[in-house]
């Protein structure tokens, strides 16, 4: 037998044998069938959660609300001012902010809710999220995965790439991750769930951009298909056959993406001219979110998450804190406004709103009082903001010290009092979609009081 | 690739070797290439991806093929050169990840705007000047009481020689960014004599030290003179946009060239003309010869400047082989080149398989003829310290005098002074990295490949503690990160300002605390928290006064001087080259590469070797064993 | 088949179909019939992705040696629609981008893979007018990609291989009959297939050159020229 003879009975014959095996398992389907849709935020360089998420207003113990003095108030539109001075009684310690209260509920703001506000009813804010770093990319990793950096490495897989391998596998594109902190790292993920990572939308509609001039489309099929069995045929023959075998499920969504013609779907000016409300001159990333609504309503992804920032304001540009996160949150404003609109594209008595889960995080939180370059720095406490109909709307979950800002034990876990982590977090958003939380997660337990 | 002439000269290289032999059948080799195994091709192509940067060509297959091949002789020369360079600097770019968004290196004191005026004979004048230039002019500005104040906004506002009287035009507050507005009148000759002046200038002239220049700049023969420097229309042409500009009208005090002046106000001091101050304090303070300290903003204002230059934003290739041409304004000109400064640093390290060590401790750096410029006045055009003490940047004095600013592809190695350490007081790493401890943590990642990380269950109670070396909790991290950060205490925070220990010492009596708190003019540099009745603590020095002391040379001492340095060398080039991290059971492989790497005095190279002669990066194959065992040769 | 690997495929089977069986405790050379079977002590790694420089090197190389611009230019000469931009591709094909911190991308995903797609039918396309259909003709070791005689008519199996040959070793850095997998047999089917199938109407290439094209594309879009 030449080698070739015998490759090919290793490809062919004893194929029923190899279908146990992992190369295999990766062609099965989702674990649970869903027609839910994911959209993961990242507000990148760390928020000062004192002016949103939860907020302070008043000079108590190490707290130093931002002020007239601190902030450029003229773009906020929830901004009011406290009537009493910060120290009591000098105009020139600068005025704070008066709090900006839902209509009703335990929901409490600061003036950089914006617009969000009149969604209150379907907002879960976790407050007091313990992060134990203070380093960006230690605290961007452990939001995203619920995992410390294990010496400079990520450990585990992030959310997007969890949600993605459990719901997203039959997903043309099954996460799409714009500058988010994406990992795909750990046991028991499919390589279809790799997150295709981007820096932006717009510059990648040119690779889908096909010539007419020469060979047929067909003909680039035929390439593909002809590359796709190769990929498949040294997969078989190879010890660690992961790289090959996700490189054949890539030639089959290629081939997909050619046939379904997306290039619509990364230009730039067709998100911006079909999703208007938004204010891309404003709001950095509002091209990601116009894409993610355009992917969700073709049901061409399953999650698109991207970065927004930065929030990194150690110096004199924390003036402009409060207003980034006021554009963050006007733009979640606007896509649950277009998520009400959109019917569902597979189920066409909802629209998409009803079928969309949105987690904002950050790397962790600024410390409570102004440095002397009139900016705030690291600080280890942090808040999440979620929005989805598997959980209760109006609710607020967790909290801070008043003086200090430091996350206070939220209630009684398996392992006794503490504060919220952030793989409680992930693992509670995971199993509210059915999911066992111990696939992905080594740690985190579910906080069932905040699901519906 | 980060050195012209062996960059520019391999491409015809390249082009001969596809020529080469190449006959029916594409020249494919006759020799006997059945005794080359499928792995043998394969180790064959992974060695020119990783050291010539590209698959093998024709040529090289050719040359693998013959019988008398021998393969180490083959490494050992390619582990030299050009490409090899680029890739280990491939490896420390990725990691320092050399450019930055907000990055801008623009003042009104390194700047030069213009103003369209018309001449004594109508016609329409660009009139050039820096707004923060010091003026014969200034000492005559009314009180603001004066009826004739108004006039002078020119001057006191945007930094105008002319005033509103002379030219008919009005400029707004600077702060509002609005062009000049009214009409403009012809400004009376003796005026124009009087207040500017006519230069041909360094963009367009690159003999522009010469006393009559006469080399303009031609799109035709400079790119091969002047390769990648392309002007702009906006400075190659008049406000008609048709008419060439063949010199400039710039006010008079930019032109002046010396390197020190008398300062307007105490005219026994002399000022180094070459700083921020010596620009707003003396008059006699220009832009030096073809106004070569200073940058054209093509606009107004200083801070919006118009396109001057045509360049890329993608340069991974390297610049002499852009993927891009854009239009670029001065500060992302500058900031390109300021972003090369690391990434050249590294290159040549590896050229010349010098100690790697020197990467935190050299005192020298290269430059190029933009980042010469940028040296020479806009890396200090914003520090307003009179003395500028022991810099920790390159002297003006140190600029190689044939550097032109239009050589952008010579680079040449300079002294960059008694208090720089390599890459660490580089301006890209200090802004890039804008705090102490960003700075610290980069550094800790990058060359000891360790992150701060707490330990699992670690509580934060809230505390008083200001001393986070102390505080509950914080000092897990804080206790081994706070007197790192100390080695940063003296490069400003957001910017590469140095604060000399004569104008600051670490503890200064002259801001201790009285009555509980340190003088107001001490609280943009000390601390008031950690000051004390006798003494004031400088700013991010609390953790330790002495590492404050020792600066970025003591960082670069103490991370050299560390186990886990030379490891990590070893750690991040295996990464790379094998494409993947490395595991426990790879230890026996790094510990060999690092003993290369210290044996060998820290030069990479011996530890490069090490690698590529490895069973993980040459003899792996990804054969099952099943496929294996059919007697496969992989 | 010898008999030691009848024996392995059997058994290969026969664990499938027996799965959740008790194993019995042996070691390997107690296995009848593994009594000299060899046990693979080589090092396993998984391939890894070709740099996003050694990529566009290599491709800038294969096309004449031009500098990325001159390329560019080149590339898009005659509005072929072939190519944009390389700053359009470049955040796909994985380059890191150091101003915002995003790191380089090791692993292929699918739209790196469309990315391959637009890249490497460019070359070949654009490659293929320069080498067949410029004026005069350029010879055979002056052309950049297609390095032997093309027919006007579609060849035979064994003329095939032999042209295949010279593309498999120009793209993949090895001598066709050393590939793991039956390539040649199977680029030959896609050559015919392309042949066969060609509509030159709007087209500028004849079934020939289209054929031609096609097993180019295969080449430069296979995972082995991807990975190293």
């Amino acid at each position: 037998m030449n080698r070739r003879n015998f490759i090919q009975s290793i490809v062919g014959g004893s194929a029923a044998a190899a279908l146990g095996t992992p190369l295999f398992q990766a062609f099965a389907g989702p674990e649970v069938s869903t027609d839910e849709f994911f959209i993961f935020i990242h507000a990148q360089g760390a928020w000062d959660i004192t002016v949103g998420l939860d907020p302070r207003n008043e000079r108590v113990g190490l707290i130093e609300p931002g002020s007239t003095n601190t902030i450029d108030i003229a773009p906020l539109k929830k901004w009011v001012s406290r009537t009493t001075p910060l120290d009591g009684t000098t105009a020139a310690s600068g005025y704070s902010f008066e709090l900006v209260r839902p209509a009703s509920g335990p929901l409490v703001f600061g003036p950089a809710i914006g617009d969000l506000l009149r969604h209150y009813n379907r907002l879960t804010v976790v407050n007091g999220i313990a992060m134990n770093t203070v380093s960006h990319q230690d605290g961007t990793a452990f939001s995203a995965t619920g995992r410390h950096l294990a010496g400079t490495k990520t450990s585990g897989p992030s959310i997007d790439t969890m949600m993605a391998n459990s719901f997203g596998l039959g997903q043309l594109l099954p996460a799409v991750s714009i500058n988010y902190p994406s990992s795909f790292v750990g046991q028991g993920l499919d390589r279809r769930a790799v997150p295709l990572t981007i820096a932006g939308i717009g510059t990648l509609a040119a690779s889908l951009r096909r010539a007419t001039l020469y060979e047929s489309a067909a003909a680039r099929d035929g390439v593909t298909v002809m590359l796709s069995q190769e990929a498949l045929d040294l997969a078989k023959m190879s010890a660690n056959p992961d790289v090959m075998t996700g490189m054949h499920l890539q030639f089959e969504g290629l081939r997909r993406m050619n046939q379904e013609n997306l290039i619509n779907l990364f230009t730039d000016s067709y998100l911006r001219g079909k999703y208007t409300n938004f204010a891309y001159s404003t709001m950095s990333a509002s091209v990601n979110a116009a894409f993610a609504l355009e992917s969700l309503s073709r049901n061409a992804s399953r999650c698109v998450s991207f970065a927004y920032g930065s929030f990194d304001t150690h110096f004199t540009n924390y003036r402009n804190q409060a207003l980034l996160q006021q554009n963050l949150f006007d733009l979640l404003a606007i896509m649950l406004d277009y998520l009400d609109q959109i019917p569902h594209p597979t189920k066409s008595a909802d629209k998409l709103s009803d079928h969309t889960h949105i987690l904002v995080v950050s790397d962790f939180c600024r410390t409570p009082n102004i440095n002397a370059a009139q900016g705030r720095d690291h600080y280890p406490n942090n808040s999440s903001l979620i929005i989805s109909p598997k959980f209760k709307g109006n609710m607020s979950f967790g909290s801070s010290d008043p003086e200090q800002l430091l996350s206070l034990p939220a209630k009684t876990f398996s392992d006794g009092q503490r504060p919220v982590s952030p793989a409680d977090v992930l693992a509670t958003f995971v199993s509210a979609h059915g999911v066992d939380p111990r696939k992905y997660l080594r740690d985190g337990e579910v906080l069932t009081e905040i699901l519906r | 690739m980060r050195h012209a002439q062996t960059s520019l000269s391999r491409r015809p290289t390249v082009v001969a070797s596809l020529l080469l032999g190449l006959c029916l059948f594409g020249g494919q080799s006759q020799a006997a290439t059945a005794e080359k195994t499928l792995l043998d091709y394969k180790y064959f192509r992974t060695l020119c991806i990783d050291l010539l940067g590209r698959m093998p060509t024709e040529q090289d297959l050719q040359e693998f093929e013959r019988s008398d091949f021998n393969l180490e002789s083959w490494i050992d020369t390619h582990l030299s050169g050009d490409t090899y360079a680029d890739r280990l600097t491939r490896i420390y770019s990725d990691l320092l990840r050399p450019q930055t968004v907000s990055f801008q290196v623009g003042t009104n004191r390194n700047t030069l705007a213009r103003i369209l005026v018309k001449d004594d004979t109508g016609k329409d004048t660009w009139v050039y000047y820096r707004p923060g230039q010091r003026r014969a002019r200034h000492a005559q500005v009314p009180k603001t009481t004066d009826p004739t104040y108004p006039q002078w906004n020119n001057l006191v506002k945007a930094g105008f020689c002319l005033l509103e009287s002379e030219t008919g035009l009005k400029y707004p507050d600077v702060n509002a960014a609005l062009p000049p507005t009214g009409t403009a009148k012809p400004v009376d000759k003796a005026v124009l004599d009087q207040y500017t002046v006519v230069v041909k200038p360094w963009w367009l002239y690159s003999d522009y030290k010469s006393s009559s220049p006469a080399d303009r700049y031609n799109a035709t023969t400079w790119p091969a003179r002047f390769p990648g420097y392309t002007l702009n229309n906006e400075l190659l042409k008049e406000s008609d946009t048709k008419t060439d500009t063949m010199q400039i009208r710039v006010c008079k005090e930019e032109a002046n060239t010396v390197a020190s002046a008398p300062m307007d106000t105490a005219p026994t001091t002399t000022l180094d003309c070459r700083t921020g101050y010596g620009v707003s304090n003396s008059q006699g303070c220009g832009c030096g010869p073809g106004l070569e300290l200073c940058m054209p903003a093509a606009n107004f204002l200083a801070s919006q400047p118009r396109a001057a230059f045509v360049s890329s934003r993608n340069t991974l290739l390297g610049v002499d082989d852009p993927t891009d041409a854009q239009a670029f304004e001065y500060r992302t000109w500058q900031s390109l080149w300021v972003a090369e400064e690391p990434q050249v640093f590294f290159y040549n390290l590896f050229l010349e398989d010098r100690d790697f060590r020197e990467v935190v401790s050299a005192k020298y750096t290269y430059v190029n003829g933009p980042l010469a410029q940028f040296y020479k006045l806009s890396s200090r055009s914003n520090w307003n310290d009179k003395d500028l003490g022991s810099t920790s940047l390159p002297s003006p004095d140190a600029m190689p005098a044939n550097l032109l600013p239009q050589d952008l592809m010579n680079w040449q190695k300079v002294d960059a002074g008694s208090s720089s350490a390599g890459i660490l007081t580089m301006p890209l790493f200090l802004f890039k990295y804008a705090t102490r401890r960003s700075r610290a943590h980069a550094v800790y990642n990058m060359f000891l490949c360790r992150d701060f990380v707490a330990p699992a269950g670690l509580l934060l109670p809230p505390s008083k503690e200001s001393d986070l070396m102390k505080r509950e909790g914080c000092a897990a991290c804080h206790q081994t990160l706070e007197p790192l950060s100390a080695y940063f205490a003296r490069w400003v925070e957001n910017d590469w300002s140095y604060l000399d220990p004569k104008q600051y010492p670490a503890q200064s009596d002259a801001c201790k605390q009285v009555g509980g708190k340190i003088p107001a003019s001490c609280n943009t540099r000390y601390d008031n928290i950690f000051s004390t009745p006798t003494t004031g603590m400088l700013r991010g020095a609390y953790a330790s006064v002495e590492n404050t002391d020792l600066g970025a040379k003591g960082m670069g001492e103490y991370l050299t001087h560390r186990a886990d340095f030379a490891p990590c060398v070893a750690q991040n080039v295996a990464e790379s080259f094998l494409g993947r991290s490395l595991g426990t059971e790879d230890s026996a492989l790094r510990d060999q590469m690092t003993t290369a790497l210290v044996e060998g005095g820290y030069r990479v190279k011996p530890l490069v070797k090490v690698l590529l002669k490895s069973q993980q990066y040459r003899s792996a194959n990804n054969l099952s064993s099943t496929v294996w065992r059919s007697g496969v040769t992989p | 088949m010898n008999t030691k690997l009848t024996f392995l495929c059997g058994a290969l089977l026969l664990s499938a179909s027996c799965k959740g069986q008790d194993v019995p405790s042996l070691t390997l050379d107690q296995v009848p019939g593994h009594e000299s079977l060899a046990q693979d002590t080589t090092h396993k790694e998984s391939p890894r992705l070709v740099p996003a420089e050694a990529y566009i090197r290599t491709y800038l190389t294969l096309f004449g040696g031009l500098t990325a611009l001159q390329a560019q230019t080149q590339l898009t000469a005659g509005g072929s629609g072939l190519f944009d931009t390389w700053t359009a591709y470049l955040g796909a094909l994985g380059l890191p981008n150091y101003s915002t911190d995003m790191a380089r991308n090791t692993q292929t995903n699918s739209l790196m893979i469309a990315n391959f797609e637009r890249l490497g039918v460019a070359l070949c396309d654009k490659a293929l007018e320069k080498d067949l259909k410029s004026t005069p003709q350029v010879a055979v070791g002056s052309r950049l990609i297609y390095n032997f005689d093309v027919p006007q008519t579609a060849v035979d199996a064994a003329g095939f291989a032999d042209r295949f040959a010279v593309l498999h070793r120009k793209f993949l850095g090895y001598p066709a009959k050393l590939a793991p997998t039956d390539r040649t047999t199977r680029f030959f089917a896609l050559y015919n297939e392309t042949i066969k199938n060609h509509n030159p109407t709007g087209s500028r290439f004849t079934a020939v050159e289209a054929g031609w094209a096609t097993v180019c594309q295969g080449l430069i879009r296979h995972p082995e020229f991807q990975l190293y």
